[in-house]
């Protein structure tokens, strides 16, 4: 069921006044519990005896925590439960693969048969939010929550279960416990949100992906220009595919009284690769920060420890992303990128350079890392850079009108980020915008219903 | 009341005034024409909304409206050429409209009728039945599940009615949504009727060189006459009738015509020619059989029923359908046929 569908429309058309109408904190639980479950479970109603086993194990994990004491023990056990369970329905082919890939390699005849599994919608999202509760509780962090009802709302609420923001339960949980009232104000902002976050999807991702697409499933068929473009389009197709279902997300969660984190901080105004991640998916990054970059040691052991520390989580971020070399190769870009750039940035020279180049430096390398994101496979990423800088430049087949809205999309970037265009936040411009989009989406946009490119991870 | 509430309720109601007025004012100044025997033009068949101001426009007339699919449309003729044209010309007055829609089947049809037709009241219609509709449980949508099916937002969308619908429920609610919320009709008029393509995107994407203006200028809307599939030469066929008793088509077309009785139309029915020519003894034995029971069940029901004659076999394009000579003769038999004749007086 996804945001932009009817069918989702007709569920919170029937789930929402029902949510009104309920009065205590207690009864919303139990009632956005059971909406989550029929969220989930539309996709395949066999979904629902992951996410129970995960809300399962990390409830009574932190119980046994608890009420033995023994907390190393138990939260060994949840992480290793649900890596188990991440790395079986997510992993199992791709480690299978490599494995015969070795196999043939060494003249091994024997293949290990591909395992027919099917990777469940958001199973990255809603085991990283579990884990981070078992983890927060063993540090001290947060409280244990006694209500499984309200633990199996915080896990699987519905807004953010399939494609985040990956929450933290010491953010999402005291909302819960004392769900605040949603008033006029909020069911407002919620739908302004919404209608955002739509409007990103259909009228500029899914339009950019018509481009982006073409381009990428056979990019040895296109010269420079074509493939820059194609890899510009996708640029622009994954940030508006991501935030766009964040500003559903949270425009839905907010019409109900709850304020999800911010997942994007325009992202491609950053000035480093550092910056980049600071800015881009801020609920992963900093799920990584939190729990594999600081256990690590972080930046506290010396030089050579830290630059191993941000490859090593970079690393385990492209692998989140995708059972796939290529997100392997796309993390391990941006770990050396990030490398590089804390390297460099002491140096005068990087000093003195405008922070406007250095915005647009990164944005330009951001452009190629996208490529390895994409790109079918590996090989392909290497085809298409090898072919920009060795293609002749010729006039491409690129539509006016999407280059346009792509200048007005970095424009508009721009103009955030330096607070020029502050009357966006008033109330008259989001009504006149919500109007303007509703208007647009039904005379140009494209039709047929595409799903998010974050379902996949 | 603060200033943000103000402008909440100002704007819903702005919006509101918006949605619902202007489909409906929309027809004072839309010049979209019908073209001549007021067929509606090939690219517009699924333009609900045009058809909708198509049988307001008629439910001020006294003219005679011929309902139904290709065969009243006229796929293989010309808009100078289809049935009703030949009539208008061979009587020699405008009295014939053509309110056939392409491609469209009965349970279609309904849907048609009961959502944008429900200006004719008190008219003459002829309602066109097409026993190829009935020629295998395929065609009859009685089948398997089929994909192919044309106008499928006017199927009934929440019934197990119709076996060979197979879609699922986002298409169903989309489609229920699609015909019955005429804001959306009337977008997808103005994008069928005044854009180059019902989706701007996929236009830029195709025709990445052109300059906008030129989506903007609306679509072609001339058809071009398909070649007659000849039938001389082939086997005969050996067709597979769907029973009446069976029969989604015929439910389908009596659910339709008493809908239009409902409306104190006169309607008379019109059993469309079939191509006996093409067909295996067998076949065209029990295809007269089955008409047989069509026409009864009607008169039964006190709708009076015409019988086409069937054209010789060079007058068929294929299966069901005429070419323009054969429209001609359809007509000036029906001319001749006093059931017809009585409706002129």
């Amino acid at each position: 069921m996804l945001f932009h569908t009817w069918t989702f429309l007709l569920f919170f058309a029937a789930a929402f006044p029902l949510f009104r109408l309920i009065k205590s904190a207690e009864g919303k639980r139990l009632h956005i519990m059971i909406c989550s479950f029929i969220f989930y479970g539309w996709w395949n109603p066999l979904y629902l005896l992951l996410i129970s086993f995960v809300i399962t194990l990390d409830f009574c994990s932190v119980y046994m925590m608890h009420k033995t004491g023994r907390r190393k023990t138990f939260l060994t056990l949840s992480i290793t439960g649900n890596l188990t369970m991440l790395g079986f329905f997510k992993y199992a082919n791709f480690i299978i693969t490599n494995i015969n890939t070795f196999f043939e390699s060494a003249g091994i005849t024997y293949a290990l048969p591909a395992a027919d599994i099917l990777l469940p919608v958001g199973i990255s999202f809603y085991i990283f939010q579990s884990m981070s509760y078992t983890i927060d509780y063993y540090r001290g962090e947060v409280e244990r929550e006694t209500s499984i009802i309200q633990y199996a709302a915080y896990v699987s609420f519905f807004p953010q279960l399939v494609a985040g923001p990956i929450e933290r339960a010491s953010h999402l949980l005291p909302q819960m416990r004392n769900w605040p009232a949603a008033g006029g104000k909020d069911a407002a902002e919620g739908a302004y949100l919404f209608m955002r976050g739509v409007f990103k999807k259909i009228a500029l991702a899914d339009y950019f992906a018509l481009y982006s697409d073409r381009i990428f499933a056979n990019p040895a068929q296109y010269d420079s220009a074509e493939l820059l473009l194609g890899a510009l389009a996708f640029t622009w197709q994954i940030y508006f595919d991501f935030s766009g279902y964040t500003d559903m997300a949270r425009g839905i969660a907010k019409s109900m009284g709850i304020d999800l984190m911010e997942n994007f901080r325009l992202p491609y105004m950053a000035a480093s690769i550092g910056e980049f991640w600071r800015r881009w998916h801020i609920s992963l990054s900093s799920w990584f920060r939190d729990y594999v970059y600081k256990p690590l040691g972080g930046n506290r052991t010396g030089e050579f420890r830290t630059g191993t520390n941000i490859i090593i989580t970079m690393l385990l971020s492209g692998l989140w992303h995708g059972a796939a070399w290529n997100f392997v190769l796309w993390g391990f870009i941006h770990g050396m990128l990030h490398l590089a750039g804390k390297k460099l940035s002491p140096l005068s020279i990087i000093g003195r350079i405008p922070l406007f180049i250095k915005r647009i430096s990164v944005f330009i390398i951001l452009i190629f890392t996208w490529i390895f994101f994409r790109a079918e496979n590996a090989n392909d990423a290497f085809i298409m850079i090898e072919r920009i800088f060795t293609t002749p430049l010729s006039m491409p087949d690129f539509p006016a009108v999407m280059f346009i809205l792509i200048i007005l999309c970095y424009l508009s970037e721009w103009l955030r980020e330096y607070n020029i265009i502050r009357f966006t936040r008033s109330p008259f411009f989001k009504i006149a915008a919500s109007i303007f989009m509703l208007i647009y989406l039904l005379f140009f946009a494209s039709y047929g219903v595409q799903e998010f490119i974050y379902f996949q991870f | 009341m603060n200033k943000k509430n103000l402008y909440i309720i100002i704007a819903a109601s702005a919006f509101l005034l918006f949605i619902t007025a202007a489909p409906r004012t929309f027809t004072l100044i839309d010049d979209n024409e019908f073209t001549g025997n007021y067929r509606i033009p090939y690219p517009m068949g699924e333009n609900y909304y045009l058809f909708s101001h198509y049988s307001s426009s008629l439910s001020k007339t006294e003219k005679i409206l011929f309902l139904g699919d290709s065969v009243i449309w006229g796929h293989y003729a010309d808009t100078g050429n289809t049935l009703t044209a030949q009539l208008n010309r061979l009587h020699g007055n405008d009295r014939f409209a053509n309110m056939g829609i392409d491609g469209i089947h009965p349970a279609a049809l309904y849907g048609l009728v009961k959502k944008y037709s429900a200006h004719i009241e008190n008219r003459d219609i002829i309602a066109g039945v097409n026993l190829l509709w009935m020629s295998s449980p395929r065609h009859d949508l009685s089948g398997e599940i089929n994909n192919e099916i044309n106008h499928k937002k006017l199927l009934p969308q929440f019934s197990r009615d119709i076996p060979a619908y197979g879609a699922g429920l986002e298409e169903r609610i989309s489609s229920f949504i699609n015909t019955n919320f005429k804001i959306i009709s009337w977008v997808n008029h103005i994008k069928m009727s005044s854009f180059a393509d019902s989706s701007f995107y996929r236009w830029t994407i195709d025709n990445p060189r052109k300059n906008i203006r030129h989506f903007f200028k609306g679509r072609d809307m001339s058809y071009t006459v398909p070649p007659p599939m000849r039938q001389a030469g082939v086997a005969l066929q050996n067709v597979t009738w769907v029973e009446p008793e069976n029969s989604i088509q015929w439910q389908y077309m009596k659910k339709t015509i008493n809908l239009l009785r409902e409306r104190n139309n006169r309607v008379r029915a019109y059993i469309t020619p079939y191509n006996l020519h093409s067909l295996t003894p067998e076949s065209r034995e029990r295809y007269i059989a089955i008409r047989e029971i069509l026409i009864r069940e009607l008169e039964a029901e006190g709708i009076s029923c015409i019988t086409g004659i069937t054209p010789k076999q060079e007058y068929f394009a294929d299966a069901s359908h005429t070419g323009e000579e054969g429209y001609r003769i359809l007509a000036e038999e029906l001319l001749q046929n006093k059931k017809f004749n009585s409706l002129l007086r």
